[in-house]
């Protein structure tokens, strides 16, 4: 199984970016990517080709779901796994979400001491070879 | 020797302090509202602000630590968000528990 190891985080809100960072490279020891956009993320992608996106739903200009179509529009990067994260979780968002491409969402606001599992649950699902 | 959990946590306290700010900030911006929303006079914009600041504190608090602000901003959200013709009234009880849960939590930030 591959391994997890650099994750782009995506997020506007820079207090949200920092706690992602910060508990993703302390508890998770993972290596950490952060910006605050769509279009960032799309320059980050191709800059750092990370392991796995974790990509707020809700922003302005271009939000999560736009920025998922432009990253699946690429098929370089079609393996690498995107998580959503939103506040606004209704269980038939969940299931566009999942429609939509992503592979697993996260609803804010999260544990930060339990975020980093959640991300590995869904990157060892996602990975699981039938 | 600190676990990295402990040493995460202590940093999560001047995470707090840093949130305090925050929500300083946040009720700066929604407190001038509090009037309009009385009246009935919000703007669309003011309307969606309201929405947007509800929406990014439900979504932090209880990651710090604060769930009241959750939930709260939740309750507002999606109030505003489900009953766009709803009476001042309404609207006013869901923004003043977020405020007030917003101003208890800055008081309890030392």
């Amino acid at each position: 199984m591959a391994e997890l190891n650099h994750i782009l985080c995506v997020d506007d809100e820079p207090d949200v970016l920092f706690l992602e960072r910060r508990t993703l490279e302390k508890i998770g020891k993972f290596k950490v990517t952060a910006v605050s956009g769509g279009l960032a993320a799309l320059q980050a992608i191709e800059e750092v080709m990370p392991d796995l996106i974790l990509l707020d739903v809700m922003m302005p200009e271009i939000d999560g779901p736009a920025t998922l179509d432009m990253i699946r529009e690429n098929p370089k990067y079609d393996d690498i796994p995107v998580i959503f994260m939103t506040a606004r979780v209704r269980v038939n968002e969940i299931e566009e979400y999942i429609n939509m491409g992503a592979s697993g969402v996260i609803p804010k606001p999260f544990d930060p001491m339990k975020l980093p599992t959640e991300i590995k649950t869904i990157w060892d699902r996602s990975h699981v070879v039938c | 020797m600190l676990s990295a959990e402990e040493e995460f946590a202590h940093e999560m306290a001047e995470l707090r302090r840093n949130y305090r700010g925050l929500l300083l900030n946040m009720l700066t911006e929604l407190n001038p509202l509090r009037e309009r929303l009385i009246h009935g006079s919000l703007s669309k914009a003011e309307r969606e602000l309201i929405i947007l600041k509800s929406h990014q504190f439900c979504g932090t608090g209880s990651s710090y630590g604060f769930p009241e602000i959750t939930q709260t901003g939740r309750t507002l959200e999606h109030f505003l968000l489900d009953f766009p013709d709803a009476t001042p009234d309404d609207s006013l009880i869901r923004f003043d528990s977020f405020l007030m849960a917003a101003q208890k939590t800055i008081d309890a930030i030392i």
